[in-house]
């Protein structure tokens, strides 16, 4: 069997489950905002938003489809190794799959597998998992979203030298994971 | 793949995951031990035996050794495998371009210990990056008892006083104030037009 001894080495974690999904849906808005946008995006926030969400949808839409593909062997007596939820390869292969088939970077790829592994993580069962990739598609969205508004209006604001790049664009994610933050609790 | 090559960014963009660990300083620590670890490890070993693989499918060994890394670490210790996105953003792009191949450069030649010795730096810069960033979010949580920066808001606000010390040192300042200044003339050039 390719479980390990320990049994459910995920199990201390989903007492503080809710957190860690905050704090990752805010990374995933970093990454995604930051990695996978381009340039003329900014320039263009109305066309570019339509991007935004039509990209999150394809994330939800494979997220949705791996999450009913690792949890519908559970639902019958005996699990095949080969999907059990700690299968971090397989959620692997089947994610660069879907980040191929839907033409996306290397970081929807990462994301997407972390997702899924997170998802598969923090819930048994099919209704809340499916609810939680609820979550992180509008999540992640709404990140998305804000940090594409708020770059838009940076471009007409005279901004010191010394915080544009890096700095400014820390400052943002900051801003807009705390007002996720107070939202979330 | 398309990343950016500077440090400063891989930096960033490699801690940016650690946000998940946040709200523990021991598994920070151990997480960003495992990614120098890794990364160590892959520049070392995947520099050899990348001429095994068919240049096309380079990308997918690349990720399935770091599923494989994930996996074993998250089997062994049950740390999550979100550090391995932080592996992946500090490897260099020019560490899997298809020209860049390690039966061009002999073993023993200068090249070698060059490019594993500014490897060797970067991973250890990010774990004394990593370490730096947690100590000073656990004097500010335990001395000053400001809980925000146990959270992702308070974490990138570090990020960003980080980003900036970084962006604004002296040599990086000085730098661009060279580049910035007009060059002057060299003797020989061509004189321009007056009216």
């Amino acid at each position: 069997m390719l479980r390990r001894a320990k049994k459910n080495p995920g199990r201390d974690l989903r007492g503080q489950g809710d957190s860690v999904t905050a704090f990752l849906m805010i990374a995933f808005g970093v990454l995604l905002s930051i990695r996978e946008s381009r340039s003329l995006w900014i320039k263009k926030p109305a066309q570019s938003l339509s991007h935004i969400w039509q990209s999150m949808g394809e994330f939800f839409l494979a997220l949705s489809f791996m999450t009913i593909f690792f949890t519908a062997p559970t639902i019958f007596s005996q699990t095949p190794w080969l999907v059990q939820k700690d299968s971090l390869v397989l959620i692997g292969v089947l994610s660069y799959a879907f980040s191929n088939l839907y033409k996306k970077g290397d970081v929807f790829f990462l994301v997407l597998t972390l997702a899924v592994f997170l998802v598969l993580l923090q819930q048994d069962d099919l209704s809340g998992r499916l609810l939680l990739c609820l979550k992180l598609y509008l999540g992640i969205g709404f990140f998305q979203t804000c940090f594409l508004g708020l770059r838009h209006r940076l471009l007409f604001s005279n901004l010191p030298v010394s915080m544009q790049g890096w700095p400014v664009l820390c400052l943002l994610a900051s801003f807009i994971s705390l007002v996720m933050w107070k939202v979330a609790q | 793949m398309k990343l950016p090559e500077s440090l400063l960014s891989r930096v960033i963009l490699a801690y940016v995951p650690f946000l998940a660990y946040g709200a523990s300083f021991n598994r920070m620590c151990f997480a960003a031990a495992c990614v120098a670890v890794v990364f160590w490890v892959t520049v070392f070993f995947f520099w050899f035996i990348r001429r095994f693989f068919p240049e096309r499918f380079l990308k997918q060994a690349f990720f399935l050794w770091l599923l494989a890394w994930a996996q074993a670490v998250w089997y062994g210790t049950s740390l999550e495998p979100w550090w391995m996105a932080s592996v992946f953003f500090l490897t260099p792009v020019s560490f899997l371009e298809q020209g860049n191949q390690a039966s061009h450069v002999r073993v023993f030649s200068r090249v070698l210990p060059r490019y594993f010795w500014e490897r060797f730096l970067a991973g250890f810069g990010f774990l004394g990056f990593v370490m730096a960033l947690a100590v000073l979010q656990e004097v500010l949580t335990q001395r000053f008892k400001i809980l925000m920066f146990y959270f992702p808001p308070g974490m990138l606000l570090l990020l960003t006083g980080a980003a900036f010390l970084w962006k604004n040192q002296s040599f990086h300042r000085s730098q661009a104030a060279h580049y910035a200044s007009p060059r002057k003339k060299k003797s020989g050039a061509r004189p321009q037009r007056t009216r």
